[in-house]
């Protein structure tokens, strides 16, 4: 056969293991605990009953602080991490290496303005520098992460040429660490000066114009409903991660979610937010279960199995599947490169997605606005992460259904091979058993 | 022996330990599984004494990094073959680390 599994398995595996891609995953995982308990904030407005929303209203503005210091700060937050995980892979000293990055993202991302005396008495707001905040959210990720990624780059780049000030022995790690990065940082730190006030050039602007091709995949349209759906899938099938491949799209959703966040502080609801295309509607819509909406299987192979290889397998894969865990069905099955399943795999979320992006266009379900941890069983997620909207719930259960519709077949033309299989190895067992005796 | 079982994000590698661990105790082999996420291999090698690191089939992505780490640390480094990484093939991969890292 021309076509070697193998291979592209092996390939697929180069492209999520790539360096950059690996450390921006990492370092942008480290936003989501802060995310989450901003995200509560946000739906703590949205409870479904009149008298707590009547109490909570004149606190609306001042519940949005949490929100915006959390995910409205997460360019800030991730440059940190991004550059402390690949500084790590380079056995550089994480802190300082991280420190420098941030210092130079800050640069190049803030113009800072100023508050006289004649508008702090106008505005309450003391005298002072100000920043404005925008290129501190999901806006400037991108610039966030090429900051981290330069720094640390260019800081590996001296180390290993030696041209650093190394400390004599005796003085502590910590000390001579951070006079390692002492050139690198003060190259770096002229540069991001330089390019900022020298040549005016807005690095960040410029960034978002030469990516703006990706930035069709986080707009709320069709295609990126389908299209990360699908690369999922089509990764797991595969044997690896899946979701290394929306990497590059997550800055798009997050800045989507933040807009609505902020939409709510401002007095929006659920219902009336501009944006459904979050990570939180392939999540708790889609990939109910784990990826490939795979729960819909589990329920098959448990309760209408007639192998049993089917129904112990079931039994075991179906509780981690309703934290949306699914490695135990996905290589216990396996899924990976297994013919029987890879159309439903696909086919079934793609489906999900497509129902889902229906209902919230036609405002049958409300959007989500809130980051609500991803191991909850997705009827609970989704009610949570829409402004406890319980169109929501039923949405999920449809999801399944359709799912299991769509695995149903392919389920059933697995069962029967493999029920055959265990009848045969039964029957030359019973065959092995007569010779003995 | 205690061994590391990495995952990406530690969540499905803490139920293959746990079927692991409970496939020892069956056996009355003496074996000790913790399960973390591949960013964190780094820091619990240096944390505790660890015989052996392995790695879930779907975070190969991670194989070259992490196995540098282990070699680092002098410990052998095993990749679980997909077919393993299920919690109802725990005793063919208590077999395989058996097999791999010798008694």
């Amino acid at each position: 056969m021309a076509f070697n599994t193998e291979k592209i398995s092996t390939d697929m595996a180069k492209i999520a293991g790539n360096r950059y891609l690996t450390a921006i995953r990492d370092g942008m995982a480290v936003i989501i605990p802060v995310a989450v308990v901003g995200s509560f904030f946000t739906i703590a407005t949205q409870l479904p009953i009149d008298s707590w929303k009547a109490f909570i209203k004149p606190y609306v503005a001042a519940l949005g602080l949490p929100i915006t210091f959390s995910i409205g700060l997460m360019a800030l937050y991730s440059c940190y991490a991004i550059a402390s995980s690949l500084a790590q892979t380079y056995k550089l000293d994480r802190n300082s290496s991280a420190t420098v990055a941030v210092m130079v993202f800050l640069l190049l991302v803030i113009k800072p303005g100023a508050i006289t005396a004649a508008i702090s008495k106008k505005t309450g707001i003391a005298v002072g520098t100000v920043f404005p905040t925008q290129n501190l959210g999901a806006y400037g990720l991108f610039t966030a992460m090429l900051a981290a990624i330069v720094s640390v780059e260019v800081i590996h780049f001296f180390k290993a040429r030696n041209l650093v000030i190394r400390m004599p022995k005796g003085v502590p790690a910590s000390v001579s660490n951070s006079f390692m990065a002492l050139v690198p940082a003060a190259v770096l730190i002229v540069a991001a000066w330089a390019v900022k006030e020298g040549l005016h050039f807005d690095v960040n602007a410029g960034l978002l114009t030469l990516l703006s091709p990706l930035a069709h995949f986080g707009k709320d349209n069709f295609l990126s409903v389908i299209t990360p759906i699908f690369f999922n899938s089509l990764f797991w099938l595969f044997g690896v991660h899946g979701a290394v491949s929306s990497t590059p799209v997550y800055p798009y959703w997050y800045k989507n979610l933040y807009a609505n966040m902020d939409a709510v502080t401002h007095g929006a609801t659920a219902a009336t937010v501009p944006h459904f295309m979050t990570e939180q509607f392939f999540q708790f819509f889609v990939y109910i279960g784990g990826s490939g909406a795979i729960l819909a299987l589990c329920i098959l192979l448990a309760f209408a199995s007639k192998s049993s290889m089917g129904r112990t397998l079931g039994k075991v894969v179906i509780i981690p599947s309703i934290f949306n865990i699914n490695e135990p069905i996905i290589f216990g099955l396996p899924i990976v490169l297994n013919p029987y399943f890879a159309a439903p795999f696909i086919l079934a979320p793609i489906a999900d997605g497509i129902i889902t992006w229906l209902a919230m266009i036609s405002h049958l379900v409300n959007k989500t606005i809130a980051l609500v941890p991803w191991t909850l069983p997705a009827p609970i997620g989704a009610y949570m992460a829409t402004g406890f909207d319980w169109r929501a719930i039923i949405l999920t259960l449809v999801n399944i259904a359709v799912a299991m519709v769509i695995y149903y077949p392919f389920f059933k033309a697995w069962d029967r091979r493999q029920l055959a299989t265990e009848q045969a190895a039964a029957a030359a067992d019973a065959q092995t058993g007569a010779a003995e005796a | 022996m205690r061994i590391l079982l990495s995952c990406s994000g530690g969540m499905s590698s803490s139920l293959i330990a746990e079927a692991l661990s409970d496939e020892a105790k069956k056996r009355s082999v003496d074996l000790a599984v913790d399960a973390t996420g591949s960013e964190s291999v780094a820091d619990d090698l240096d944390e505790k004494q660890y015989d052996a690191v392995l790695l879930a089939p779907q975070t190969v992505y991670r194989k070259d990094a992490i196995k540098a780490e282990a070699d680092s640390h002098h410990i052998p480094f095993l990749m679980i073959p997909r077919l393993m990484y299920s919690p109802l093939q725990a005793g063919k991969l208590l077999d395989l680390v058996n097999e791999k890292l010798g008694k």
